[in-house]
């Protein structure tokens, strides 16, 4: 449980953005992160190769969050960053930088399914091979839907702002 | 775990989210974990005791259906372990699959769910129409009256019978809802991320 810990305390943000992007609600984001710590929690044991942690944490996290499926229910529209600004920033610059993250992030929710997929992997750094590996498509598809999600991303945030 | 910071600025943007507030997080999976275990001994208790009084009634010929309804009780019982089994195996398949084969064999899952929800609400209430005709007419089954029971027991046990028809027909109903739901969203999600470009 230490381990997981540690774990948790390094990834946490990262599961928590994913699932920020396929789910409005607050409370449904609380479910998936519990639900991919749950499953990375089974998984642990299975990893052989530590050096793949990050890949394989932001693989489950996608898949779960993919196959989540809406109910009924909309929840209504909540900014990711539940926007704190940085405290380490000066107000002025921390809350315009609350105001381009949230931008980045409403793109990304805004990006249709397909490229959603690639672009809220690359994001989290992972390299096209991983990518595609993680979704079950061809490297070339991954780079042509990475190309369409960034110029949406740019337009969609350079045009709002 | 340290790294270089990333050079693309929309990734390095996008890094730049708050840290979740994780200190409950892990009490709550023990807790969930706790809690899911529980539940499953207290379904496994009630199933096994209903089986083993079956056998008892059976064995002191109080119930006079020579073994047979303990037998399929157990056999039921039998085959839910197993489709627990696989259905426990089969969620690791989020940690193994990719996206676009994980999403078919979900959407394998879902239909087959439906078939055994329509079973439920559809076939239940044909099933036991049919079974009450076809006894009608080969004249099986209790005369009126006998063995001494009473009017009302038999009152009872039929309104027993149709209100466990009706509720599986009402969960059938709603389990068919929830499967039909999630056929079409993982079908048209499969779509978008399968499709060539």
């Amino acid at each position: 449980m230490v381990e997981l810990q540690e774990i948790v305390e390094v990834y946490a943000a990262m599961v928590r953005r994913i699932a920020t992007v396929y789910e409005r609600d607050a409370d449904r984001v609380e479910d998936l992160t519990q639900d991919v710590w749950i499953a990375v929690w089974q998984a642990l044991p299975l990893l052989k190769n530590q050096a793949a942690l990050k890949g394989y944490i932001a693989r489950i996290t996608q898949n779960i969050c993919v196959t989540h499926v809406r109910r009924a229910l909309v929840g209504l529209a909540q900014p990711l960053s539940e926007t704190i600004p940085d405290p380490s920033l000066p107000p002025d610059e921390a809350m315009a930088h609350a105001v381009r993250l949230n931008r980045l992030v409403e793109a990304v929710r805004g990006l249709p399914d397909n490229l959603k997929a690639v672009a809220t992997l690359y994001l989290e750094e992972m390299p096209v091979k991983d990518i595609a590996i993680a979704l079950g498509i061809s490297e070339g598809n991954v780079s042509v839907r990475l190309h369409r999600a960034k110029a949406a991303i740019k337009r969609s945030v350079g045009g709002s702002s | 775990m340290t790294s270089l910071p990333p050079q693309d600025p929309l990734i390095a943007l996008w890094q730049t989210t708050p840290k979740p507030d994780t200190s409950h997080l892990l009490p709550q999976l023990q807790r969930l974990n706790r809690l899911h275990r529980r539940l499953n001994r207290a379904v496994l208790a009630i199933v096994c005791g209903i089986d083993i009084l079956l056998i008892f009634e059976e064995a002191t010929g109080r119930v006079p259906s020579h073994g047979i309804l303990s037998l399929i009780w157990t056999l039921g019982l039998v085959i839910g372990l197993i489709f627990h089994r696989r259905a426990r195996c089969n969620r690791s398949d989020a940690l193994t699959l990719d996206t676009v084969s994980l999403l078919k064999s979900m959407i394998a899952r879902a239909k087959s769910d439906l078939f055994v929800a329509r079973c439920l609400y559809a076939g239940v209430p044909c099933g036991a129409v049919a079974g009450y005709i076809v006894m009608k007419l080969a004249g099986i089954g209790a005369p009126p009256l006998a063995n001494g029971i009473s009017p009302h027991l038999r009152t009872i046990q039929t309104g027993a019978g149709i209100a466990a028809l009706i509720v599986m027909m009402a969960a059938g109903a709603i389990l068919a809802r929830s499967r039909r739901l999630q056929v079409r969203e993982l079908s048209d999600k499969l779509r978008s991320i399968a499709d060539d470009l």
